[in-house]
């Protein structure tokens, strides 16, 4: 039996605001915490949220280009909305899905995975700030890469062996004298280990390509620092942001009775990635190869350069750059 | 050996902040009133102050620190049983200065488990506080 082949890929998101990928509200000290993976504790953005994302993105598109009026009865009451007419065409459907009322009829052709922390930055001392990584998050950043058939450099070597010690690219500006880093509170010991050709690779593969991001990828190849699984999770528990938020009455001025809330957010220049596989269409009629569709999916990405992901869209949250890396094809 | 099974860390921790809102009731009992031809139960202004403190203690830990925070409560005397509270459950030692002592004379590794532990604590002994009427009423952050 021979195997359709697929299309991959992966999609680099990185916060170019901040974050609220929410849990909804929870009982503890913050009342609107961000998703996070149960086995690790780390953030994470549900797969589901990231693909409704996409739909939305492409469809739009769709919409602008090829629906221009809404579909209305004999009687001029409204039958289909330009969106509606998008939500329906094929090159929205074979990738993500029928409408709702038709899901039934076959699945999309997208499978969209949870978005993996890659990299979380961190108050420094020197530097103003430093992306932190860990051994843990790059050994399952392998394994997804190959996942999407792209070549990542090994870090066999990028592992700091204890607690408070961390690996920090040559020509660091966090690094203080070369033999510590400050990160917050937590004083750091420069461990012998080099990660500028990994993180050179990372923002490759993840970071847009544009003539403004230019230096935004130079300063990831050099303020990548390597900690310690604990030291990482430690940080991505306790180091984001988390803001109160208030009423106020209009005519005092002063917080209304109860009206106060805190909600957890992930700070600006958070890098996340996501598994992006693409199957032949699963219609029954002419279905489409995974590479057309990939391609098809990678274009509209491209078009949409910065997408909001998350809550508080009108607040300015969770505007992210985003970019399809496709891999090679099986 | 005992084939029956130990309470988890939470529902001692749960235990542990139900004696104490007791403890603190008790000190510091109600007083009963008649409203609109009612019998009301007022709480008493320095068990509202415990609970308002113990409301306000997780983000003040969050923020600055949990050094810091109890320093804070230290140094302004507000409400002494909740640091003798936090002394007790974290380290057995019902206190004042006992947690306040070990953050200052710990490593990392110490002050993270004591933070953690210390908010674990705080959500459920602010359930209780909250269900006995212990908030304070102002929204500030002053006593």
């Amino acid at each position: 039996m021979s195997l359709e082949p697929t299309s991959a890929g992966l999609l680099g998101i990185h916060a170019l605001t901040a974050l609220h990928p929410g849990a909804g509200t929870a009982l503890g000290t913050v009342d609107l915490p961000v998703q996070r993976e149960r086995h690790t504790g780390w953030p994470t953005i549900a797969g589901s949220a990231l693909k409704g994302i996409l739909r939305d993105a492409c469809r739009e598109q769709v919409k602008t280009t090829t629906y221009h009026t809404d579909e209305l009865h004999d009687d001029g009451k409204i039958k289909r909305t330009r969106r509606d007419q998008a939500n329906a065409d094929d090159a929205i459907t074979h990738l993500f899905g029928p409408p709702t009322a038709q899901s039934s009829e076959f699945a999309g052709a997208v499978s969209v995975t949870d978005a993996r922390l890659l990299a979380y930055p961190v108050r420094s001392l020197k530097g103003v700030f430093a992306w932190i990584t860990c051994p843990a998050v790059m050994e399952r950043f392998a394994r997804d890469a190959a996942m999407a058939r792209l070549p990542t450099v090994s870090a066999a070597s990028l592992k700091p062996a204890a607690p408070l010690t961390a690996m920090l690219p040559a020509g660091c500006p966090c690094g203080i004298d070369g033999k510590h880093i400050l990160l917050e509170e937590f004083k750091l010991d420069v461990a012998a280990g080099d990660p500028t050709a990994w993180a050179t690779s990372v923002a490759g593969l993840l970071l847009p390509t544009t003539p403004e991001y230019a230096d935004t990828v130079k300063r990831f190849a050099k303020q990548l620092v390597v900690v310690h699984d604990d030291d990482f999770t430690h940080f991505v528990k306790y180091a984001t942001e988390v803001t109160a938020r208030i009423g106020l009455d209009y005519e005092t001025k002063t917080v209304k009775g109860g009206a106060l809330f805190y909600q957890e957010f992930l700070p600006t220049e958070s890098l996340f990635y996501s598994v992006v596989i693409v199957n032949a269409a699963r219609t029954r009629n002419s279905p489409k190869a995974a590479g057309e569709l990939m391609q098809s999916l990678g274009g509209m990405v491209t078009n949409v350069p910065v997408l909001q992901i998350g809550g508080d869209e009108t607040t300015g949250k969770g505007f992210c750059s985003v970019r399809l890396t496709t891999g090679g094809a099986k | 050996m005992s084939t029956e099974s130990k309470p988890t860390p939470d529902q001692e921790r749960a235990k542990h902040a139900w004696a104490v809102v007791e403890f603190v009731l008790k000190k510091f009992p109600p007083t009963t009133v008649t409203e609109g031809g009612k019998q009301v139960k007022r709480p008493d202004p320095k068990a509202k102050k415990f609970g308002g403190h113990a409301r306000k203690l997780p983000v003040r830990i969050m923020a600055s620190g949990l050094g810091q925070a109890l320093a804070f409560l230290k140094a302004k005397d507000y409400t002494p049983d909740l640091l003798e509270a936090l002394g007790d459950w974290v380290l057995k030692k019902r206190t004042q200065t006992a947690l306040l002592e070990a953050v200052i004379t710990g490593n990392a590794d110490t002050l993270r488990m004591h933070t953690a532990e210390t908010l674990a604590y705080l959500q459920w002994l602010n359930r209780f506080c909250e269900a006995n009427n212990l908030t304070d009423d102002t929204n500030s952050d002053g006593g």
